[in-house]
C-alpha cells in the first residue's frame, strides 16, 4: 500500500507531496492536467522506467535538471519502505541522465505501539545506488517487500487506460510470463530442441553398435589366436627345458670323464718321472769318478815332513832374524863411527879453539886425529863383518825360499787330494738321491698304473695289462671314444636347440605383431565402447528431454486451461457485480485457453460470440474491466490497484455506479483510480489535479 | 499465479499447492512414468521463469534470446545430472524467488 507519494520536477509538478491510505482514492482532473503523470510518478519510482517512455529526459520537468519521486510503502511485513529515485540530466546532456535510488525500511512495524526512547522514524537503509548496489538488487528488495515485481505490475496492478477493452483480445504477453505459461512453453521448446541435437546424435548409435560388435569378434578371434601361440610357446618351453636337462646330462657325463683323465693323465706323469730318473740315474752311474786308493798312514808321514820341514823354516827365520840383527847394530856402530870422523874432521878444519859441541871442552886437534884414525881402523873392521854378515844372510835367505816352495807345494798336494775326495762323495750322494728317485718313480708308476686298472674293466678293456705305455694307450682310446660319444650328443641337442630357437623366434615375432594387432583393437574397441556409450547415454537423455519437453507442452495447456477457466469464473463473477447483481446478460462467458480472448454468449443473442465484437462500448468496456481485474485475483492479490479511466464513456449514471461497485469488490486494499469526471458522490478519498499553467497542483478534496 | 490466486481466494495453504505450476507439474500424465523427473522438470521451470521475468532475456517477440537459452540448456544439463560447463551466471538465485 502506498502512503505516500512525492513528486518533484517530475513531468509538470514541482514538489508535490500527496498522503495516500487504504480504500479507494480518485484522482480527479481536466484532461492533460497530469492525472495519469501520478501514475508514472510510481511506474518510475518501483522500476525506474516508465512504459511508453523510452528516454527518462523526457518525464523531468520543463528546464529542470533533475527529478525525483519518493513513495512510502506499507509492505507486506508491515514495515515501512522508502523508496526514493531520482535522475539527474549531467552538464549538456539532453537526454542521457544518471539514475540513482535508494530503498529504506523503517526499524518497527507501523503498528508496532510506540516506545519510549524508540525513534518510530529510524530507518535502515536496504539498497542503495550510492552503495553500488545495482537495480536488479532493488527489483529483488521490491518484490519481497510489496511482492511486486515489474510482469506482475503491469498485468495484475497497473490498467492503462485504453487497454481495458483491448483486453477482450487477449491480455498482454506478461500475463503468460506470470502465469508461467511463457515458462512452461520456452522450457519445452528447448527440451525439444536439446532432444533432437541428441537423437541426431544417437541416430548413429545402431551403426556404432554393429561396428562394436565386429570389433569385439575380432577381438575374440585374436585373443583365441594369442592363446594358441601361447600353448605353443609353452610347448616349445618344455623341449627347450628337456634340451637344458639333456645338455646338463652331457656336461655330467663330460665331469665324470675327468677321475678316467685324471688317472691317465697320472700314469703319463708317472711314466714321464719313470723315464726320466731311470735316464738321470744311468748318468750319475756314467759319470761317478773313481774313488781315491791312498793309504790311511800317508797323511801322517806328509804331516811329519811337513812338520819338520816348517820347524827348520822357523829356525832358518829366526837364525836370518838374528843376523839381521847384528847387522843393524854393525850398521849402527858404523854410522856413529863415521859420524864421529866427521865431527872431529871439522873441527880439525875449525882451529885451535874450537870447543867440543858436547862437553865444551877445547879441542886438540893431534888428538882429534888420532881418534879420528882409531875409529877408521874400527870402522873397517866394522865393514868386514857387515860383509859377512850380508852374504850369511843371503845363505839363509836362499835357505828360507827353498823351505818354503817345499811348503806350498805341499800344501797344493794336500789340497788337490781333498778336493778329488770331495767330488767322489757328492758323486756318491747324487747317485744315491738318483736311485732313491728312480725307486719312487717306479712306485708311483706302478700306483698309477694299479689306479687305471679299475677304468680299464669298468670300460670292458683287458686291464692285466703290465706294460703302463699300453695301460696309458687302452684308457686314452676308452676315453676319446667316450668323449666322440659325448660330442656327437651335444652336437645333436645344438642342432636340435638352434631349430627350437628358430621356432621359437618365429613363434614371439607373430605373438608380438598378434599382441600389437589386439592391443590396438582393444584400444580401438574401448573408443568405440566409449562412443556407444556417448550415444546411449546421448539417447537416454534425448528420451528424458523427451518426457520433459512432454511434460512443459502439457503443462503450458493445462496452466491456460486452468487460468482461462479460472478468469473466466473471475470475470463472470466480477462483470455480474459491476453490474449491480441481479439476473446476468450473460449466459456464459469464457476464455480461448490459446489467447485468453474473451467469448461471450449473451442471452438475447444465443450464440457465442467474442466480447470485443460485442456491441456498446459500455459492454466492452464492463467486460474489458471485469477480466483486467479478475487477473489480479487468479494471479495474485495485489498491494495496491491502479486504475487510469475505467469508466471512459459511461454516462454519468452507470460512471458513478461503476466506481462505487469497483470499490466494493474489495479486490484490494487499496485502489487508485483516475477519471476526468466528477467523482463527489462516490465514497473515498478525493484528490483534484490542478492545472495552472505549465504547473501542476494537487488538490485533496474534503 | 494461480497459486496465489487460492490465498487471494482464502483456500488454505495445501490446497494452493496443489494448483502451482510447480505442483501441477507433479499431476502431469506425461511425467506419471517418470518420477524421477519432476524435481529437474520444477528446477527447469523455476529457471525459465527466473531467465523470463528478466527483459534482457527475451526477444522482441517475447522468446528466450539466445544466451538465456543456453543458460536454460546448461540449468537442464545440471539439473539432469549430467556434466555441463560451470557457469557463474546459471546459478539458482532468485530463480523462485519473484512470482
Amino acid at each position: 500500500m502506498i502512503l505516500t507519494l512525492r513528486l518533484k520536477s517530475f513531468r509538470r509538478y514541482g514538489d508535490e507531496t500527496l498522503e495516500l491510505g487504504p480504500g479507494v482514492s480518485f484522482i480527479e482532473g481536466d484532461n492533460n492536467a497530469g492525472k495519469t503523470s501520478l501514475f508514472y510518478a510510481i511506474e518510475y519510482a518501483l522500476f525506474g522506467r516508465v512504459t511508453g517512455h523510452k528516454s527518462l529526459a523526457a518525464l523531468m520537468a520543463p528546464k529542470a535538471k533533475a527529478m525525483g519521486v519518493e513513495l512510502v510503502l506499507r509492505g507486506v511485513d508491515g514495515h515501512r519502505w522508502r523508496l526514493q529515485r531520482m535522475h539527474v540530466l549531467p552538464p549538456r546532456s539532453r537526454k542521457t541522465t544518471i539514475g540513482h535510488f535508494t530503498l529504506k525500511r523503517s526499524a518497527r512495524p507501523l503498528d508496532a505501539p510506540a516506545e519510549e526512547g524508540v525513534d518510530p522514524s529510524e530507518e535502515t537503509y536496504v539498497v542503495s545506488s550510492d552503495f553500488a548496489d545495482r537495480e536488479e538488487a532493488l527489483a529483488l528488495a521490491l518484490s519481497k517487500a510489496l511482492g511486486v515485481s515489474r510482469r506482475y505490475f503491469d498485468v495484475a496492478v497497473h490498467i492503462r487506460q485504453g487497454a481495458i477493452t483491448q483486453i477482450l483480445e487477449g491480455p498482454a504477453r506478461e500475463l503468460d510470463i506470470v502465469l508461467g505459461v511463457t515458462a512452461a512453453v520456452a522450457a519445452a521448446d528447448e527440451m525439444r530442441a536439446m532432444a533432437l541435437e541428441r537423437e541426431k546424435e544417437a541416430s548413429q548409435l545402431p551403426l556404432v553398435e554393429e561396428t562394436l560388435r565386429a570389433m569385439e569378434r575380432d577381438q575374440e578371434g585374436g585373443a583365441a589366436e594369442l592363446t594358441r601361440l601361447d600353448a605353443e610357446l609353452a610347448e616349445l618351453s618344455v623341449k627347450e627345458r628337456s634340451f637344458v636337462d639333456e645338455a646338463a646330462s652331457v656336461r655330467l657325463e663330460e665331469a665324470g670323464l675327468a677321475p678316467r683323465l685324471a688317472a691317465r693323465d697320472a700314469l703319463d706323469r708317472a711314466r714321464q718321472e719313470h723315464a726320466r730318473a731311470k735316464t738321470a740315474l744311468e748318468d750319475a752311474r756314467a759319470a761317478a769318478p773313481p774313488e781315491p786308493g791312498s793309504a790311511p798312514s800317508e797323511p801322517v808321514q806328509d804331516d811329519r815332513e811337513r812338520e819338520a820341514r816348517e820347524a827348520r823354516l822357523e829356525a832358518a827365520r829366526e837364525a836370518r832374524a838374528a843376523r839381521e840383527k847384528e847387522q843393524r847394530a854393525l850398521d849402527a856402530r858404523r854410522g856413529d863411527l863415521a859420524a864421529r870422523i866427521g865431527r872431529r874432521e871439522e873441527h880439525a878444519h875449525a882451529g885451535a879453539g874450537a870447543r867440543c859441541e858436547s862437553c865444551g871442552q877445547p879441542i886438540d886437534a893431534a888428538l882429534a886425529a888420532r881418534e879420528i884414525e882409531g875409529w877408521r881402523a874400527e870402522l873397517a873392521t866394522l865393514e868386514g863383518l857387515s860383509d859377512a854378515l850380508t852374504a850369511e844372510l843371503a845363505e839363509r835367505s836362499d835357505t828360507i825360499a827353498s823351505l818354503r816352495d817345499e811348503v806350498r807345494r805341499e800344501a797344493e798336494a794336500r789340497a788337490r787330494r781333498e778336493a778329488e775326495a770331495e767330488r767322489f762323495a757328492r758323486a756318491r750322494e747324487l747317485l744315491s738321491g738318483r736311485e732313491q728317485a728312480f725307486a719312487r718313480s717306479e712306485q708311483a708308476l706302478s700306483k698309477a698304473s694299479e689306479d687305471v686298472r679299475p677304468f680299464l674293466v669298468a670300460a670292458g678293456e683287458a686291464a692285466d695289462v703290465a706294460d703302463p705305455d699300453r695301460l696309458s694307450e687302452s684308457l686314452g682310446a676308452t676315453i676319446d671314444e667316450a668323449r666322440e660319444a659325448l660330442r656327437d650328443r651335444r652336437a645333436r641337442i645344438d642342432a636340435e636347440r638352434a631349430v627350437s630357437g628358430g621356432t621359437r623366434a618365429r613363434l614371439e615375432a607373430q605373438r608380438a605383431m598378434l599382441s600389437q594387432r589386439v592391443s590396438q583393437a582393444e584400444r580401438e574397441l574401448a573408443r568405440t565402447r566409449s562412443s556407444v556409450e556417448t550415444l546411449r547415454e546421448a539417447a537416454a537423455v534425448a528420451a528424458r528431454l523427451r518426457v520433459l519437453g512432454a511434460s512443459f507442452q502439457e503443462l503450458q495447456a493445462v496452466l491456460r486451461e486452468r487460468a482461462a477457466t479460472a478468469l473466466a469464473k473471475e470475470a463472470l463473477e466480477i462483470h455480474r457485480a459491476l453490474q449491480g447483481g441481479g439476473e446476468s446478460e450473460l449466459g456464459e462467458l469464457r476464455l480461448d485457453p490459446e489467447s485468453y480472448a474473451m467469448l461471450v454468449t449473451p442471452k438475447d443473442v444465443g450464440r457465442e460470440v467474442p466480447a470485443s465484437a460485442a456491441q456498446g462500448g459500455g459492454h466492452r468496456l464492463l467486460l474489458g474491466l471485469a477480466l483486467a481485474l479478475s487477473i489480479g485475483r487468479v494471479v495474485g492479490r495485489p498491494p495496491f490497484l491502479m486504475l487510469d479511466e475505467p469508466t471512459y464513456g459511461l454516462d454519468r449514471e452507470r460512471r458513478r455506479a461503476l466506481l462505487a461497485r469497483i470499490a466494493e469488490l474489495g479486490l484490494t486494499d487499496q485502489i487508485l483510480l483516475i477519471t476526468h469526471h466528477e467523482t463527489e458522490n462516490v465514497g473515498g478519498k478525493h484528490v483534484r489535479v490542478v492545472r495552472k499553467g505549465k504547473q501542476s497542483r494537487l488538490e485533496v478534496l474534503a | 499465479m494461480l497459486a496465489s490466486a487460492a490465498v487471494a481466494s482464502g483456500d488454505d495453504s495445501s490446497k494452493a499447492d496443489t494448483t502451482s505450476p510447480e505442483a501441477v507439474l507433479a499431476s502431469l500424465e506425461s511425467l506419471r512414468a517418470r518420477p524421477d523427473l519432476i524435481e529437474p522438470a520444477r528446477g527447469i521451470f523455476r529457471f525459465a521463469q527466473y531467465l523470463l521475468d528478466e527483459e534482457e532475456n527475451l526477444t522482441r517477440t517475447g522468446n528466450l534470446a539466445g544466451t538465456a537459452r543456453e543458460q536454460l540448456r546448461t540449468r537442464t544439463l545440471e539439473l539432469l545430472g549430467l556434466d555441463a560447463p560451470s557457469r557463474s551466471d546459471t546459478s539458482d538465485d532468485g530463480a523462485g524467488g519473484e512470482r
